[in-house]
């Protein structure tokens, strides 16, 4: 953990020394095609009845250095350390480190080392891109806070002669642990394995909408096995450089087997809307859902998140969101948390891609 | 059984063994009117992405783009980062080796340009959306479009060799055309011939040189960043001061803030189309030329 701290703390600093110089990374750029990129996450929480979710206070949350480029005339290569508050204390560690290939076969694209798992909307997107500040219940519970990670491969497989944008995603890797995870973990009866179809479907001449259908399953000794089958739907409308209007939202289902014990069957998912307001202003509004349908009495977890989204430019943007989450249980009464969020984000280094 | 199957991918094939044209994506509308009169309308089949009403710097990759380019021989682009957030994610997401960095497809046309405004010293986004390889919209110059014109024949070449004479010959006569195009409107615009023109932002630098007219500077202070109220007066202040009495502006610059600089300075403020608006039809480029003059030389004269 020291050294990667030391090597965190120096790969910052190397930023902060081309983004002060970049004749610098220009003159390392020159002839390898190296690119640095920097992201930083902060977080506050100004009011909460939840202790354990939040210090109420503004925090940075994460911290994320990318370093990426052609390896050769195959194969590019892709390193990215962040730094996560985790319980207080900042873990460094690497977030992905890959080679990539969109050469070796036409219209395939290949992944090999650790990365986030090709599934859904929000698992493929560093949290820090996020429409929103908060993780969703069923992203948290089916997923990670941010990602769901793993070492192995993938391969994503475009169909040019079929008319409409069709792409099929499939993975496998090791699947000794899931999720976000620190330990060795165990090896797995069945590796984590998952496959992704998208779509696109043109609306208007100035909107579209992208869905995904996904699967992901992983049978462990220890977690039990696990089969997430889900929807990932994205529709965007933009207008020079504002998008006017962003509709985002995915919906999973779980089959749960823990060793010896009966299955768990739970349903979750999201809806987030957002609508330019004026200028740079939006404001958003998500429900989430999260319900355990195999305990046998009634119990529903639900969020109302409304948020004001400003960006300043590409590269700074700032949230201010109200988390309303209630927890249902039968004969209970029903229990309402409330927190105040506000996060900026800015970004540093590598101009930032404009993916749907 | 494997004969069906062998027929039935015999078939599926074929309609791709007809298909003579070559397949060509153009980033914008104005380069697809390029491509399409250098390459001859039965030789090409081209597809703009962009809209003419889109601002070209802030466009998505999305999934149809992907998956045009992963069908296209040739994608041809502004380049000098202009499409820095989107195509080269594209690229990327539609694996086609044919239209990467190196392939025969991959057609720049800012490598044929001579692209000016280039910054003397280091840039840093703290000066805005400044382009550190130079100003990106030179396809406002139809000067600046006919030395485009020898990217994409050398392009076209690379991919159809067989037909290099014929896009040679129509690159000569397109730029032909476009020389003769310019003579033309410079003549409409003479009584402008040396009159300081302020722009919105720095998107008709090159209209402005090619037809005579001298810059007066942007409206906007730092590129891409809506002007501060501030910032409005001043350059209100120095148009009235300098007589600049014509400010050009696109169609998706903020219409508030021109109102308001309007009102400030008394300046006749000019929207104008940047890109044209029908690659297909032959005469588009001029017809959209034209369009500009006209505007223009409704309100000055």
């Amino acid at each position: 953990m020291i050294h990667a701290k030391r090597t965190f703390a120096f790969l910052i600093l190397c930023i902060l020394v081309f983004s002060a110089k970049p004749e610098l990374a220009h003159a390392l750029a020159e002839g390898t095609g190296l690119k640095f990129s920097a992201a930083t996450d902060l977080v506050g929480v100004v009011d909460s009845k939840d202790e354990t979710r939040s210090p109420r206070r503004l925090d940075l949350r994460e911290a994320e250095f990318g370093v990426y480029g052609p390896i050769d005339h195959g194969f590019d290569g892709n390193l990215f350390f962040a730094a996560h508050n985790e319980s207080g204390a900042y873990n460094v560690e690497v977030h992905e480190a890959y080679l990539s290939s969109s050469k070796l076969l036409n219209n395939v694209r290949l992944k090999a080392g650790k990365f986030f798992l090709g599934v859904g909307r929000l698992n493929q997107v560093h949290r820090h891109d996020w429409p929103f500040l908060s993780t969703p219940k069923a992203h948290d519970t089916y997923f990670a806070e941010e990602a769901a990670s793993d070492t192995g491969l993938q391969a994503n497989i475009l169909f040019p002669f079929i008319p409409i944008f069709t792409e099929l995603g499939v993975g496998v890797t090791n699947g000794w642990t899931y999720g976000h995870s620190h330990v060795q973990g165990t090896k797995p009866i069945h590796p984590t394995h998952y496959t992704r179809l998208a779509n696109f479907f043109p609306l208007g001449d100035s909107g579209g909408l992208q869905t995904g259908l996904n699967y992901l399953g992983r049978n462990s000794r220890v977690d039990g096995e696990m089969k997430i089958f889900g929807l990932d739907a994205v529709a965007k409308w933009r207008e020079g450089k504002i998008v006017t209007w962003l509709l985002q939202a995915e919906l999973y289902g779980r089959n749960l087997r823990a060793p010896g014990a009966s299955l768990d069957r739970s349903y979750g998912g999201y809806f987030y809307a957002q609508r330019q307001l004026v200028g740079a202003l939006d404001f958003g509004l998500r429900f989430d859902g999260y319900t355990l349908v195999t305990t046998g009495t009634k119990n529903l977890d639900y969020s109302v998140i409304p948020l004001f989204v400003y960006r300043h430019s590409e590269f700074a943007q700032f949230k201010a969101a109200y988390q309303i989450d209630f927890e249902k249980r039968a004969h209970k009464d029903s229990q309402v948390d409330r927190a105040f969020q506000v996060q900026a984000v800015f970004l540093l280094g590598d101009h930032p891609t404009h993916d749907f | 059984m494997t004969f069906k199957i062998f027929s039935c991918l015999i078939l599926l094939s074929a309609p791709n063994i007809a298909e003579a044209a070559i397949r060509v994506v153009a980033s914008t509308s104005d380069i697809a009117w390029l491509v399409q009169r250098v390459g001859g309308a039965k030789n090409v089949e081209v597809k703009a992405l962009a809209r003419p009403k889109d601002d070209y710097h802030f466009l998505d990759a999305r999934p149809d783009y992907i998956l045009a380019v992963s069908r296209a021989d040739v994608v041809c682009r502004i380049g000098v980062d202009l499409e820095i957030g989107w195509i080269p994610k594209i690229l990327d997401r539609a694996a086609n080796s044919k239209v990467m960095a190196g392939g025969a497809g991959d057609c720049d046309l800012s490598r044929s340009v001579g692209v000016q405004e280039k910054p003397a010293g280091p840039v840093d986004r703290s000066m805005g959306d400044v382009h550190s390889a130079g100003n990106p919209h030179y396809w406002l110059s139809p000067l600046e479009m006919a030395k485009a014109a020898s990217e994409v024949e050398a392009r076209l070449s690379a991919v159809e060799p067989g037909k290099s004479a014929e896009f040679s010959a129509n690159r000569l006569k397109v730029e032909e055309e476009l020389k003769a195009l310019h003579s033309k409107i410079k003549e409409r615009l003479k009584g402008l011939s040396g009159k300081a023109a302020l722009e919105y932002h720095k998107d008709f630098f090159y209209f402005i040189q090619a037809y005579g007219l001298k810059s007066a500077g942007s409206i906007e202070e730092i590129p891409g960043v809506s002007p501060s109220a501030a910032r409005l007066g001043k350059v209100a202040l120095e148009a009235k001061r300098s007589g600049v009495s014509l400010a050009l502006a696109s169609e998706h610059s903020p219409k508030a803030t021109l109102d308001k600089f309007k009102e400030l300075s008394g300046v006749r403020v000019v929207v104008l189309p940047t890109s044209l608006s029908d690659p297909s039809a032959a005469n588009a480029y001029e017809i959209w030329q034209q369009e500009m003059a006209d505007k223009i030389l409704k309100v000055t004269q």
